[in-house]
Parts: C-alpha cells; structure tokens; sequence
C-alpha cells in the first residue's frame, strides 16, 4: 500500500498496482523503496484525486503502455481506433472543468491511457461544431478584437456565402 | 485553460474543418492552435499541400483552403489563359527523356543507381529487356520507342525502376521500387503492370499514376513506403501536374482538376473541369518532371501549361524536350506548328 496526500491534504490509500498505473509514482517508488510511504500529489485536488485512483483501480491489470514508443509515427499508430470503450465514456461523463482537471492531472502523474481517452472525449466534443458551438460546450467567452474579428470572416468567406 | 502540449494531443484527434473552428472561438483558442497543429493535420489528411507548392504562406492557409474547396458548388478549376512567350516569362525545359536500363550498370542483375540505392532485379521482367538487347544490340541502330522502353527514375531517397517485358508490344510490365536505406537487394515495391505507369513528385512526395487494364487510371501517394490510392478517373490521361493542393490532369486538350484526401474513398473524375479548347486527342504522354508545368497537345499544336499560374505557351518539341516557342504571341495569331514542328524533327541521328 502507498498513500497519496492530495493539494488539500486528502490522504488516499491505494495498491501499488493501482498506484503503478502512474508511470511517475511507479517510478518513485522504484526508486524509493517498498516503504515509499506518503507520496504528496502536490498540484491535485482530492475530488480529482479520487476520480483518477477510480480510473486506475478499474484498469489496474490492463498491460501497461510500452514505454519510449514514438507516438504517432508509424502508419498504424495513425490509424489507431478513435473508440472509446463504454466504462471510460462514462468515466468520462463529467463537467468540463473536472475533464481538464482529469487530462491535466493525466499528464502530469503520466497515466498515457487516461491521457489518451480525456483527449480523445474533448475532440469529441469538439468535432463538427461551429465556433460558437463550440464556445457554449465549453464556456469560452468570445474575446476576439474587431481586427481579429475582421481576419476569421475573412477565413471564413467561403462558410457565410452559401 | 488547457497547456499547449494537451491542446497538441487533442488536435491529433481532429479533422482540419475542426481545427479550424477551434481556432475561430476565442483570442487564446487562437493562440493555442499553431501553424505547428495545422501542419501535422495537413500531413494526416493532405500532407502534398505544402505552403513551398503553393502560393500560401502558411499550413493554417493551406488548411482553410482545402476545406474550402471540400464544400459542395465549390468550383476549383482554376482558369488558364494563353499568353505569348513574352508574357510567359519563363523558358522551362521540359525533358521527357528517361535513363534507359543500360545492361552496363547491372551487374549480376543488380542495378546500382547513380545515389548508390542497388536492387535486385532477377525476378523481374529485366531479363528479357536484356536478352533482347543482347539479340539486337544497341550498335545496331535499334532504338526502341521511349514509351516502350525500360525507364530507370533515380532519386536520393527511391529508385524507380518501369521494366517493359516486351520493347515491341503493348507496354506491358513490372514496377519496381527501392528506397534508400533499405535492407537487403531485393525490392521494398514490385507490381506488375499492365500498361506502364508515370509518377510526379515535388519534395518528399510522390505520386503514382497508374492506367488500369480496362479503361481510366488510378493516382496512388507514396505513404510509410506504401502506395495509397487517392483517386479513380475514367478515361485516359495525356498529363498529370501538381500545384496549390491540387492535381491537373488533361484529356483530350480539356484541363481537369482533382483535390484528393487521404483516408478518403478515393475522389472521383471532378465535376468542376474546364474547357481549354474543344479538341482531338494527340496521344502525348508525359513520365516525369517539373511538378506545375504540363505538356498539352491540342489540334492548334502543343502548349506548356505552368498550372501554379494559371498560363499557357505554344510549345516546341526538340527530341523528347519540350520548350516555350520563341517569339509566339497569344490566343489571337495563328502560329505556323506545322513549320516548328518540321525544324524540331531535324535532330542529330549519328
């Protein structure tokens, strides 16, 4: 067992198998020992916290990512499925401020799966929308000056003519 | 507000319309999405529409017009016009020559090409060009037509081989590839062929344009080493250039234009084509060269087409090299062909 202490100091205790999914902590505690003991999750939160160690306790014994492999090189990378499976769609089924804080949080304890899947779930959200579709799924405030507002019309000359 | 690595990984996962569209929502959005991400969705989706083959300066440019172009009564034949030689500007050299498969440079069946890529050549049809050069003979005058003829296409990075099984049939057989690089003699690439292909390339791309059996022919990109088609058209070509994110092609004097995407069913004869001239098939074909020019034969003679401008030129024939006529003026005075084309064929024989 290791715990995790979150930013608001959350104390979490999980399986080094789960814990493991973290290719960051698995490297900490190789390099630490079996009594790494307390691990501090600095930049997380414990709401998000909680929701990744769910994540990583459901797929505790996926086989782990290849490490160093060059992603999106090769012709089969490329064409790797865009699924995503039912139990990460509705891990995945949350506000969008807690979808970035699970990407980011991701990212930085390197879970590449997880990573994957929240990317995946934004493009999306993303694909086939108009700009201000686009602004209302995410709650972007159109900030743009005239001159910039001036500039996408122009890009976008085709769209509004027909 | 995501970080610029995360913003990177999502636009892996979108399509150029989207990319766009994120793009266009707020001033960091805009930000956030680089020429960089424009470029690796190009190189996904388009990767030929490069900004140094078009008149674009930027990926994002050449994204918004792709997308552009994909809408449906987008008309994306460009309109040529005749100019004179003055007007043209520029004198091409247009060599549609080819290096033969010289039996000198195969030793043991392996060819060495001039970027030292060898390749093994002994189950191919070679052999019989070879033999029958051995049973003729150079020396002996017999020079076969250069449409019926092996043709060797070097590149530093590929070596492109056409071998024609029988010099004085049909133009029939085998294609062969090697890339620099690669392991071992025996080819990365070997197709047979049923009439003999062409390919274009500019940069690192490559184009395959290969006549079906039956009637029209396929262009296939060059990706990971492996040909993917990116168009079917009916009906023969006499031409095929590239310029702006597009493919022209001419038949029978009429300019046709293609606008491919990988990971597409392949495109179709376009709709949107658009007449030079009203004109008679002189059966010109073209293998290899300047990727925007084109050769086009008319019923008026033949004209250099440089498609990144949109121009066309009366053309001279010298031998297999095709050069902008000098002083001819445009669509309006009728040059003598016939006398250009009778100076072009009083060429060296000895």
């Amino acid at each position: 067992m290791v715990t995790l202490v979150s930013s608001d100091g959350v104390s979490f205790n999980v399986d080094q198998k789960v814990a493991s999914r973290s290719a960051l902590i698995k490297n900490m505690m190789e390099d630490i020992g079996e009594d790494a003991g307390e691990i501090p999750v600095p930049n997380v939160s414990s709401n998000v916290l909680k929701k990744v160690i769910e994540y990583c306790t459901y797929h505790k014994d996926d086989p782990l990512p290849q490490s160093g492999e060059d992603e999106g090189t090769s012709a089969a990378d490329k064409k790797k499925s865009t699924v995503i499976d039912d139990w990460d769609y509705n891990f995945l089924q949350v506000d969008q401020e807690m979808l970035f804080e699970i990407i980011l949080t991701a990212n930085y304890l390197d879970i590449k799966p997880l990573l994957d899947v929240g990317c995946k779930t934004v493009a999306n959200m993303i694909k086939g929308k108009t700009p201000e579709e686009i602004r209302r799924t995410f709650n972007i405030a159109n900030d743009f000056t005239p001159e910039e507002e001036a500039q996408i019309r122009r890009e976008n000359e085709w769209a509004e003519d027909r | 507000m995501l970080p610029p690595e995360i913003v990177l990984l999502i636009a892996e996962e979108l399509d150029l319309e989207s990319i766009i569209a994120l793009s266009q929502t707020s001033a960091s959005w805009r930000r956030l999405v680089s020429d960089t991400l424009f470029q690796r969705a190009i190189r996904r989706s388009c990767p030929w529409f490069e900004p140094q083959f078009s008149d674009r300066g930027t990926w994002k440019a050449c994204a918004i017009e792709q997308v552009r172009r994909s809408k449906p009564g987008v008309d994306i034949t460009p309109k040529l016009k005749t100019v004179s030689s003055t007007k043209f500007h520029e004198s091409p050299v247009l060599d549609t020559s080819f290096e033969r498969l010289d039996k000198r440079k195969i030793a043991n069946l392996v060819y060495t090409s001039e970027y030292g890529i060898r390749v093994d050549l002994s189950n191919t049809c070679s052999q019989d060009l070879i033999k029958d050069r051995d049973l003729h003979g150079n020396e002996y005058g017999y020079e076969p037509e250069d449409r019926y003829d092996s043709k060797v296409i070097s590149f530093p990075h590929m070596l492109v081989i056409m071998a024609v099984c029988e010099p004085d049939e049909r133009p029939e057989g085998d294609i062969i590839i090697k890339f620099k690089g690669s392991k071992g003699l025996q080819p990365d690439m070997f197709e047979k062929c049923f009439e003999m292909p062409s390919i274009l390339t500019f940069g690192d791309h490559v184009f395959l344009v290969m006549p079906s059996l039956f009637s029209g022919w396929a262009l296939f990109y060059l990706v990971d080493r492996e040909f993917e088609i990116v168009a079917e058209v009916d009906g023969y070509n006499e031409s095929v250039s590239y310029y702006d994110g597009l493919i022209h092609y001419f038949r029978g004097g009429i300019h046709h234009v293609l606008q491919p995407q990988l990971g597409r069913e392949a495109v179709s004869d376009s709709a949107g084509s658009g007449s030079i001239f009203d004109l008679l098939f002189l059966g010109k074909r073209n293998d290899h060269w300047d990727y925007h020019y084109a050769v086009v034969p008319t019923h008026l003679g033949t004209y250099i087409v440089d498609v990144s401008r949109g121009l066309m030129v009366r053309a001279v024939e010298d031998g297999s090299v095709y050069r902008v006529a000098a002083g001819t003026s445009g669509e309006t005075q009728q040059s003598d062909v016939s006398q250009q084309s009778d100076t072009s064929q009083q060429r060296d024989v000895s």
